[in-house]
């Protein structure tokens, strides 16, 4: 049931559980990063096409389950950056909080032709119901030499959340900017009217664009945005979630991990920043 | 107030209210129609409404003055509040790939097909459906394709929230350099002492931009904004920024992004929605 005041949301905010993540090795201006394969509790490329959840390696804790038939909320966090790299400051506190549904691996940066490699993925796991709000992306799972060339448009041929098969969407518009960091996280924008995509059927490169590589297709939610208000100089940061106007609500079942948007652009800069090393905790609350 | 309290809020949040929370989760890429969207200009508006995104919102470049509503192609997704309730936006969560403004607004109506070539009045007309009284109602133009490099000015005749018609915007540069690329938008100010608008009557430009390309009226009214001042995610509450802020229904929300720089910016929403009497 519902949790009704502050006091009571304070006091059920019993389960605390650390994370921590090291820094991208390298990370680009104005793109998603995705955390899941760095060190803290590292997640890697899957052998196959597979479903998530908080027990899977790469998850950033496993979600303790609620007691006796509660609803279990993500009541607060804290996050820190302990590493500010320049005066300006790096912009790096903020992250975007996602349930990662499905992944996979096997996909080539350097083939033009239709890629089906472990695709379609498999069914959406139940807390993601019909797809309607699932969100696709393509990661990179290792640096490489992938996408040395201009891949050209990457299309994305997929099933939306009505069951609709071979819509067509594609991944982003900038991943042929040079950009091969592990960890490039380019999510896909989909067909006029689409609310969600249910599976992921194949990619198609414009162009075969250097070696292979090791990339996968992500289903995913996103759960929570935190960050401050205005980002600046902020290094850390400790949020009651009812301080962002929001509390979410969670099965017990997410795969939690995190991704965030390089604040700085690289070319100007010793060390590239928002890949930093990132850890902190979550609050949950039962109620 | 409709939240009166953080207890209120909590309780709202936490599913404590008569329908669940829910929340309007969308993405705007600088794609449209699968090339990559113009380049922003600094201290400029853009509008995303031509953008791709997640889920599929991306709008169509409008023809004769159209009401807006949330099932336009092109609006962000979001549901109409229940059982005679009002929805509230409680908290805005942003990520932005570029320093800049995010706004997130009421789109109530808009034309297209409007010439940058001709320094006659053109016709706008139509009839807006929410906040029929005008007050906080804005006038911009929107530019689809791109005008001609020769500066001008640009006005509106419209009528304002006291039903006076026949009101002249103060007048704003456009075409050339940062007023003529496609999305780019140009607040029209109002005329002193008017606090909003019912309807714009016509557009007219002083002199020709040397291009015709293809511009409209759009008639907005804000929700929300938030800023970003080195790109990145932010996010805070709303009840702690004045309080929570309603949506009326039927709502044409989206996006427009006030740049810091050039790049055309991707942006993230995360906006906690909850109801209340």
């Amino acid at each position: 049931m519902a949790i009704s005041t502050l006091a009571a949301l304070n006091a059920a905010t019993v389960l605390r559980r650390p994370f921590a993540k090291v820094g991208n090795g390298t990370s680009s201006f104005g793109g998603l990063m995705s955390k899941w394969t760095l060190a803290g509790r590292p997640g890697g490329a899957p052998a196959t096409a597979r479903t998530l959840n908080d027990t899977t390696p790469g998850a950033l804790f496993p979600i303790p389950a609620p007691l006796g038939g509660n609803q279990m909320f993500l009541a607060g966090g804290s996050l820190l950056c302990p590493i500010q790299t320049q005066s300006l400051g790096i912009g790096g506190a903020g992250f975007m909080l996602i349930d990662r549904l499905v992944d996979t691996s096997g996909l080539s940066g350097n083939l033009n032709t239709e890629q089906t490699t472990n695709l379609p993925t498999p069914a959406l796991p139940a807390r993601a119901g019909n797809g309607t709000g699932v969100w696709a992306a393509l990661e990179a799972f290792v640096p490489g030499s992938w996408f040395s060339a201009d891949p050209g448009t990457i299309a994305l041929k997929y099933t939306n959340e009505a069951g609709v098969t071979g819509r067509i969407g594609e991944f982003g518009d900038r991943i042929w900017n040079g950009n091969r960091e592990q960890g490039l996280f380019i999510p896909a924008w989909l067909a006029d009217g689409d609310m969600g995509v249910s599976a992921i059927e194949s990619i198609t490169l414009g162009a075969a664009a250097g070696t292979g590589g090791t990339l996968g297709v992500v289903l995913w939610r996103p759960i929570a945005i935190i960050g401050p208000p205005e980002m600046t100089y902020t290094r850390g940061q400790w949020h009651a979630f009812w301080d962002l106007g929001d509390i979410p609500q969670l099965t017990g079942d997410e795969c939690l991990s995190i991704l965030q948007i390089p604040a700085n652009n690289p070319t100007s800069f010793a060390q590239n920043h928002n890949a930093t090393p990132q850890s902190g905790f979550l609050h949950f609350a039962e109620g | 107030m409709p939240i009166n309290n953080v207890d209120e809020l909590v309780s709202l949040l936490t599913g404590g209210g008569a329908v669940p929370p829910r929340r309007l989760q969308a993405m705007k890429v600088p794609r449209i129609d699968n090339v990559a969207a113009a380049a922003t200009v600094a201290a400029q508006w853009t509008s995303l409404w031509r953008y791709n995104g997640m889920p599929g919102t991306r709008g169509a470049i409008p023809g004769a003055a159209a009401a807006c509503d949330r099932t336009t192609q092109g609006a962000l997704p979001w549901t109409n509040a229940t059982g005679g309730r009002t929805a509230f936006l409680t908290g805005r969560g942003l990520g932005v790939s570029q320093a800049g403004i995010v706004r997130v607004y009421d789109r109530l109506l808009h034309n297209g097909g409007l010439s940058g070539a001709l320094n006659t009045a053109q016709t706008v007309g139509g009839t807006i459906t929410r906040n029929t009284g005008g007050v906080g109602n804005e006038i911009w133009i929107e530019i689809y394709g791109v005008l001609g490099g020769t500066t001008t000015t640009v006005t509106a005749s419209y009528t304002n929230q006291n039903g006076v018609a026949g009101r002249t915007t103060i007048a704003q540069a456009i075409g050339g350099a940062g007023a003529s690329e496609a999305q780019r938008m140009i607040l029209l100010p109002l005329a002193d002492g008017d606090t909003g608008v019912q309807s714009v009557q016509s557009v007219t430009l002083a002199a020709s931009t040397g291009t015709a390309g293809s511009f409209g009226i759009t008639i907005c009214r804000p929700v929300i904004e938030i800023g970003n001042a080195v790109g990145g995610f932010a996010s805070d509450s709303l009840i702690l920024q004045g309080g929570p802020v309603a949506v009326d229904d039927n709502a044409c929300l989206s996006v427009a992004f006030l740049a810091n720089g050039t790049v055309a910016p991707w942006v993230f929403l995360n906006i906690p929605i909850v109801e209340s009497t």
